[in-house]
C-alpha cells in the first residue's frame, strides 16, 4: 500500500509514526522540537488514514493451468 | 438350420491383446470400492494387494509413487484403475490412484500418515515461520468458484486494501486436487518476485471432500514451501495434515483472512491513539517548563530584592559616615575650625559652633 504523496508503504509509515511517538518519551525530547515532530506525526496519521480508506485490493487470476504438469 | 458361426482362432498373445483392448474400451477407467487384503510392497517400488468384498476378490497392482496415503490391510478404499489381463493370464487391476473410503479408513490413514510425518519433523513447532504483519503481495491457492474463496476475498477486502493477490485456480476436491495444489505451490515458489505468503483456502465439506488435504505429497510440498504458508481449510473442527505442515493454520477461510491482514479500523484507532498519547506528554512538558520558569523568576526576584537591600545598607553606611564627617557636627562637639596663615602676628578666623572669631597669632611653635 503506497501513499498518494510518495512511495512509502503504510508499513513504513506506521514504523515512522512509532519512531516519532517514541521520541516524545525518549531522552532526546526537546520542547523546541516537539511542535515540529507533532506536526509530522499528524501528517503521517492523515496519510495513513487516507491510504487505508482509499485503496482496493488487486486480484489477478494466474493464467497458467494447474490441471496438468506444464512445468 | 442356419450357417454355423466359426469361432475366431487366435494365438494366446492375440487373445490376451484383444481381451485387453475390449476391457480398455469397456472400462477405460473405473472406480471400485472394496477392502484391502494382502497388501505388500516389493523392492520398494511395486505395490500388490487384493481388493475384496464379501463375495469376491480381485488382485491390484500399482507403483509406490502413486501411493499418496498410507494403506493397510482391512482398510476400505476406492481405487481408480484399469482392468488388465496379464501375459500370464492373470486378471488384475492396474491402479492409478487409491484413497481411503469411509470414516474409519480415512481416520486410520490420517493417523498413520500423521505419525509418519510427525516423526520426520514436518510438523515441528520450530519449523513454523511468522507471517508478515502487513503483507503487500500474497498468493492464494483455491477454487475461485468456491464459497470459501469468496468469504476469504470478501473479508480480506473488508479489512485491508492495496494488496496484490495472485490466485491459482485449482480444484480443491477429488483425486486431481493434490497434484493441482502442488503445481500451484511450485509455481508461486518459483516466481522471480516471491509472494510474502501463500494461502490455501477451501470451504467446509465432508471428510471425503477434504481428504485431498491429507495427501502425503501435498503435505510435503507445503512443508517445503520457501514462502510461508497459511491454511484456511474446512470448518473449525476439521483438521488436515496440510494444516499441520503449514506455518499458520486458520480455522476457516474467513479466519485465514483475519490472520493474513490487520483490520484497517484497528490500525486507524491505533494511529489516533498514538497521536492522542503524545499530546498529554507535550502538555506535561510545557507545564514542567512553565514551573521551571516560574521558579527561576521567583529566584531572580529574590536575588534582586537581596541585592537592593544590600545596596540600601551600603548607602546608609555611607550616609552615616558622611554625617560623621560633616564639619558642623565636629563644631557641635566643641571643636574649632581655623582659617588663615599660621604665622606669628597674622590674623586668623576661628569658627566655633555659633561664632566666627578673629584672632592674632602671638606664638607659633612646632610640636
Amino acid at each position: 500500500m503506497s501513499t498518494s504523496n510518495n512511495k512509502l508503504t503504510i508499513r513504513k509509515k506506521l514504523s515512522q509514526l512509532d519512531e516519532l511517538v517514541a521520541w516524545f518519551d525518549s531522552d532526546d525530547f526537546q520542547l523546541e522540537e516537539a511542535s515540529i515532530k507533532l506536526k509530522e506525526a499528524n501528517r503521517l496519521a492523515v496519510e495513513i488514514e487516507h491510504d487505508l480508506e482509499g485503496v482496493e485490493n488487486e486480484i489477478t487470476i494466474v493464467k497458467q493451468s494447474f490441471s496438468t504438469d506444464e512445468s | 438350420m442356419g450357417a454355423s458361426v466359426v469361432p475366431p482362432k487366435l494365438s494366446v498373445s492375440d487373445f490376451i491383446a484383444i481381451t485387453n483392448q475390449t476391457l480398455e474400451y469397456a472400462y477405460p477407467l473405473i472406480e471400485i470400492e472394496g477392502e484391502v487384503a494382502s497388501f505388500k510392497v516389493n523392492q520398494g517400488k511395486y505395490v500388490f494387494f487384493d481388493l475384496k468384498d464379501t463375495g469376491a476378490s480381485v488382485g491390484c497392482f500399482m507403483m509406490v509413487f502413486q501411493l499418496r496415503v498410507p494403506i493397510e490391510d482391512g482398510m476400505k478404499v476406492v481405487v481408480t484403475a484399469t482392468p488388465k489381463l496379464t501375459q500370464w493370464g492373470k486378471f488384475s487391476l492396474t491402479v492409478k490412484s487409491i484413497r481411503p473410503s469411509g470414516e474409519g479408513s480415512l481416520k486410520k490413514s490420517f493417523e498413520l500418515l500423521k505419525a509418519k510425518l510427525d516423526k520426520e519433523g514436518l510438523f515441528a513447532p520450530e519449523r513454523k515461520r511468522i507471517l508478515p504483519a502487513m503483507p503487500r503481495h500474497v498468493a492464494v491457492i483455491s477454487s475461485p468458484q468456491a464459497a470459501g474463496y469468496a468469504d476469504f476475498i470478501k473479508i480480506v477486502g473488508d479489512r485491508w486494501g492495496g494488496l496484490k493477490i495472485d490466485v491459482a485456480a485449482v480444484t480443491v476436491q477429488g483425486a486431481d486436487a493434490p497434484d493441482q495444489i502442488i503445481r500451484a505451490l511450485k509455481y508461486f515458489n518459483q516466481q522471480e518476485e516471491l509472494p510474502e505468503v501463500i494461502v490455501i483456502v477451501r470451504g467446509g465439506g465432508s471428510a471425503d471432500d477434504l481428504a485431498a488435504f491429507n495427501d502425503e505429497q501435498l503435505v510435503r510440498a507445503v512443508a517445503e514451501s520457501r514462502v510461508p504458508t497459511l491454511t484456511g481449510i474446512g470448518h473449525e473442527i476439521d483438521e488436515s495434515l496440510v494444516d499441520f505442515a503449514a506455518d499458520i493454520r486458520a480455522a476457516t477461510p474467513s479466519n485465514a483472512a483475519q490472520l493474513l491482514v490487520p483490520d484497517r479500523n484497528d490500525v486507524l484507532r491505533g494511529v489516533r491513539l498514538q497521536i492522542q498519547s503524545v499530546l498529554p506528554h507535550v502538555s506535561r512538558e510545557v507545564s514542567r517548563y512553565r514551573e521551571q520558569v516560574a521558579v527561576r523568576i521567583e529566584e531572580a526576584i529574590g536575588m534582586t530584592s537581596g541585592q537592593i537591600g544590600r545596596y540600601r545598607e551600603q548607602v546608609a553606611n555611607v550616609r552615616k559616615l558622611l554625617t560623621q564627617l560633616d564639619p558642623a557636627r565636629v563644631l557641635e562637639r566643641g571643636y574649632a575650625l581655623m582659617r588663615g596663615k599660621l604665622s606669628v602676628g597674622e590674623v586668623i578666623d576661628i569658627e566655633v559652633r555659633d561664632a566666627i572669631i578673629k584672632a592674632r597669632i602671638e606664638s607659633y611653635e612646632h610640636k
